[in-house]
C-alpha cells in the first residue's frame, strides 16, 4: 500500500501524520473535501508522488503502486526574509 | 516630492565630521531607495583601489520611498559596501524596527566613512548627532549592548555588531533591533574596522504622502490581499519559514553534508512543524506588519528569535544534525556573536567535509550537534581553527587544498537549495551579484511552489526569462524597501501604485520594474569594474559535475552553460557577460558608468 504523508496544518485532521493507503488512485484519498475543489487539488495544496509533483504526471489518476510515497502539503511559504 | 526626506547624513570617523546634504532627486527617481540608492552611491564613493577592510571602504544604510509610511512591511531598510567576504558589491537588508525609526530621524540614507581612533558608537536623536565613547561596550555581546543602548521597538532603536565583527569575521553580521540582521557578506567586519560598535536612533516625524486617500485605498486593499491569501494569512504565521523543510526534502533538493546528497534522513526532526511542535513560544512581528512570520523559540538553554528555513539548514542537513534543541542555541548564539547564520553553518559543513576526507585535522564531523556551539564561539572570536573559519568556506577549503568542496559562488555560501533539483536556482546563485543568494529573486516560488505560476523545476530552456525577470522584481523591492513575503499575496502593480501615492509621481508597473533592472546592471557593472568576469557567473563543479545519486532529483547536475548563454542575451549583455553600451543607454546608466569609471580610473 502507497503510504502517504501529511504536513503542516493538514496534520490537525489526523491522528498520525502518515497514512496507509488502500486504494490505487488520489481520488480515493482521505480529506479529499479538504484538499480538493472541483477534482483538483486546492490552490497552493501540493501533492507529490516520490517527489514529483502530480500536476507533472497524470493528476488526480495517476496510479500508485504499493511502494509509492505520497506527500501532501497544505499552503506552505518559504525561505528567509 | 515626498516618499524621501531629502537628506543623506554623512559621518566621517576619523575625524568625527558630520555632514547632512541633499539628496538628488534625479537619482532617487532612477534608483529609489534602500539597494538602489546603496549601489548608486557606492559606485561613486568606493572604486577598485580600495580594499573592503580598508577604512576608507564605506558602509551605506538605506531606507526608501516607502520606508516608516506606514504600509504593510515597511521596516526594512539595507546596508551596502563592498563586501569583505566576496569583493563584489554587496546590500543586506533587514526588518525589524530600526530602519523605520531612523527614517523618522529625517533622513534617507546614512554614508560611514574612515575609522576611529578608539571604539564609539553613533546617537542619532531629535537633538542632532553625536559621536560616543563605546569602550565599555567593546567586546559585549549583542543582547546585552542593545538593551545597554537602550532599546525601545517604537521609540529608541538599536544597530550594533557583536564580537564576531570587532574580530573581523569575514561573514559578520549587523544586528538590529537586538534580533533581526543585516547578515550577508560580512557587513559586520566592516563596521567592526570602523571601530564602530552601534548606531542607536530616536525618530520623530512620520514621512509625508502625496496623496492620502489614495494611499489609504491602497493600504485597505493590500489588507485585504494579505488576509485573503492562505500563504500570508495562515501559512507563515501558523509554522514560519521552515514549513518548507519536508518539501525541499521530497522533492530531493535539500542539500545534505555539504551538498553530498539532496534528501536528508533527520529533515522531519529540524522541520517547521516540529519547531512550531516543540519549541514555539510565540509568533512576532516587524514593524508595521500584518503577516508575523517571526518564532519565538526556546529551548532549556535559550529564548530567542528564530531559527528561520535557511538557518535550520545551515546548522541542520548540512552539517548533518538532526538536532533541533542545538539548531536553535546554535542560532541563538550567531546572533548574539552577530553573524550570518548561513555562512556561519555551511562554512562548519564544509570543514566537516574537509575532515572526513582527511585533509583537516579537527573534531568537526557530520553529525556532531555538540560541536556547534564551540564552533561558532572559535569562529566569532578566530580562536584556533575558528580563525580559518572566520574567513568563510572559500578561503578555508582552499588553505586546505580543496577549494572544489566550498559551497558557494563568488565567495559566499549557497542557501538551502540544491541546483541540481532546481535549475533555475542555479542559474540564479551563479548570477547574483552578491554571489550565491536565494533573496534576488528566488526559485522556489515558481520552481516548487507554484508562485505565481508552476514551471517545471528541471525545465533548462526558457529559464533565464523568469530568472531576469524575478531579478529585476527583487531589485524593485529591495529598493522600496517592503518585505519580499508581501510580494506573495500583493503584486508589484500594486507596489507601483503605492510609490505613486506616496511620491506625487507616476510610476508605472514597467517604471517600477525597470528600476530593479537599472540596480541590477548597475551592480554588474560594478563588480566588472572589480574584476570579475564571466568565469566568475559559475557554481561549484560538484553541481556542474557529480550527479545526485538518488532521489528524485537522481542523476541531475545543474544544466549551466546553456541557461547562462541564455540568460546573457535575454539581459542585454555581450557574451562575456557585458551590459552593452545600448543596453546601459536604454536603462539611463551609460552616463554615470562612463564618466565615473575615468574618475575611478584616473583616481
Ligand atoms: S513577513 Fe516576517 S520578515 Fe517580513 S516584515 Fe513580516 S514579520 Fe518581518
Amino acid at each position: 500500500m502507497a503510504r502517504v504523508t501529511l504536513y503542516g496544518g493538514l496534520r490537525r485532521h489526523v491522528s498520525a501524520p502518515m497514512q496507509q493507503l488502500d486504494s490505487v488512485t488520489m481520488r480515493d484519498a482521505e480529506l479529499q473535501a479538504a484538499l480538493f475543489e472541483n477534482d483538483r487539488p486546492r490552490p497552493h495544496v501540493r501533492v507529490l508522488v516520490n517527489g514529483r509533483n502530480l500536476e507533472w504526471m497524470r493528476g488526480l489518476d495517476t496510479p500508485l503502486e504499493q511502494d509509492h510515497q505520497v506527500a501532501i502539503f497544505p499552503p506552505i511559504a518559504g525561505g528567509t526574509p | 516630492m515626498n516618499g524621501w526626506t531629502g537628506k543623506i547624513l554623512d559621518i566621517d570617523l576619523s575625524d568625527a565630521t558630520v555632514k547632512t546634504y541633499e539628496l538628488d532627486m534625479e537619482m532617487a527617481r532612477l534608483f529609489l531607495g534602500g539597494r538602489g540608492l546603496g549601489a548608486r552611491l557606492l559606485w561613486d564613493a568606493v572604486g577598485p583601489a580600495i580594499e573592503p577592510l580598508s577604512p576608507d571602504n564605506v558602509l551605506i544604510f538605506a531606507t526608501g520611498p516607502l520606508t516608516a509610511t506606514g504600509y504593510q512591511t515597511s521596516n526594512r531598510f539595507s546596508v551596502t559596501t563592498k563586501s569583505p567576504l566576496t569583493g563584489t558589491i554587496l546590500d543586506a537588508n533587514s526588518g525589524g524596527f530600526w530602519g523605520m525609526q531612523f527614517k523618522k530621524a529625517g533622513y534617507d540614507a546614512l554614508v560611514v566613512r574612515g575609522r576611529a581612533e578608539r571604539p564609539v558608537y553613533v546617537e542619532i536623536t531629535p537633538n542632532g548627532v553625536t559621536i560616543e565613547d563605546a569602550k565599555h561596550l567593546w567586546g559585549a555581546r549583542v543582547g546585552a549592548v542593545t538593551e545597554q543602548l537602550g532599546q525601545n521597538d517604537n521609540r529608541r532603536n538599536v544597530l550594533c555588531i557583536g564580537p564576531a565583527g570587532e574580530n573581523l569575521s569575514r561573514m559578520a553580521a549587523i544586528m538590529n533591533d537586538g534580533r533581526r540582521s543585516l547578515a550577508r557578506g560580512g557587513p559586520g567586519a566592516v563596521m567592526g574596522r570602523k571601530n564602530l560598535k552601534a548606531i542607536v536612533v530616536e525618530g520623530k516625524e512620520r514621512p509625508g504622502i502625496q496623496d492620502h486617500e489614495g494611499f489609504r485605498f491602497l493600504l485597505y486593499e493590500s489588507r485585504k490581499m494579505l488576509r485573503t491569501s492562505p500563504l500570508t494569512s495562515q501559512a507563515l504565521p501558523e509554522f514560519g519559514t521552515a514549513v518548507v523543510m519536508n518539501l525541499i526534502n521530497h522533492i530531493g533538493a535539500l542539500p545534505t553534508r555539504n551538498f553530498q546528497q539532496s534528501q536528508f534522513e533527520g529533515a522531519e526532526a529540524i522541520s517547521g512543524e516540529a519547531l512550531t511542535e516543540k519549541y514555539l513560544v510565540k509568533n512576532a512581528s516587524c514593524w508595521a506588519c500584518p503577516i508575523g512570520c517571526t518564532r519565538i523559540s526556546r529551548t532549556q538553554k535559550v529564548e530567542g528569535e528564530g531559527p528561520e528555513y535557511e538557518t535550520t539548514w545551515a546548522f541542520g542537513a548540512q552539517c548533518g544534525v538532526d538536532d533541533l534543541a542545538a539548531i536553535i542555541e546554535a542560532n541563538h548564539l550567531c546572533n548574539e556573536l552577530g553573524l550570518d547564520t548561513i555562512s556561519t553553518g555551511s562554512t562548519i559543513g564544509c570543514a566537516m567535509e574537509l575532515t572526513e576526507r582527511g585533509l583537516l585535522d579537527s573534531d568537526l564531523r557530520f553529525g556532531r550537534a555538540d560541536m556547534l556551539a564551540p564552533a561558532i564561539e572559535a569562529l566569532a572570536y578566530r580562536r584556533d581553527l575558528g580563525d580559518d573559519l572566520a574567513d568563510g568556506s572559500l578561503r578555508l577549503a582552499t588553505k586546505y587544498g580543496a577549494p572544489e568542496l566550498s559551497m558557494s559562488v563568488k565567495g559566499l555560501e549557497m542557501p538551502a537549495y540544491d541546483p541540481r533539483g532546481m535549475q533555475g536556482q542555479g542559474l540564479l546563485y551563479a548570477t547574483s551579484n552578491r554571489g550565491a543568494c536565494h533573496m534576488r529573486g528566488n526559485m522556489l516560488g515558481l520552481e516548487v511552489l507554484g508562485l505565481p505560476k508552476r514551471i517545471d523545476r528541471f525545465q533548462v530552456q526558457g529559464k533565464s526569462s523568469y530568472v531576469i525577470l524575478h531579478q529585476n522584481i527583487a531589485a524593485a523591492i529591495d529598493s522600496l524597501v517592503v518585505c519580499k513575503f508581501t510580494h506573495m499575496a500583493v503584486g508589484e502593480e500594486y507596489f507601483a501604485r503605492v510609490l505613486s501615492a506616496v511620491s506625487g509621481v507616476e510610476f508605472s508597473t514597467g517604471d517600477l520594474v525597470r528600476a530593479g533592472e537599472r540596480v541590477w546592471n548597475l551592480e554588474r557593472m560594478y563588480n566588472l569594474r572589480e574584476g570579475f568576469t564571466r568565469s566568475d557567473d559559475t557554481l561549484p563543479s560538484r553541481l556542474l559535475r557529480e550527479p545526485l545519486a538518488d532521489g528524485p532529483s537522481k542523476g541531475w547536475v545543474n544544466e549551466l552553460e546553456p541557461m547562462l548563454a541564455e540568460y546573457y542575451r535575454a539581459r542585454g549583455w555581450d557574451r562575456q557577460g557585458v551590459p552593452t553600451q545600448d543596453k546601459l543607454k536604454e536603462l539611463e546608466l551609460e552616463e554615470i558608468v562612463n564618466s565615473q569609471q575615468s574618475t575611478v580610473n584616473s583616481q
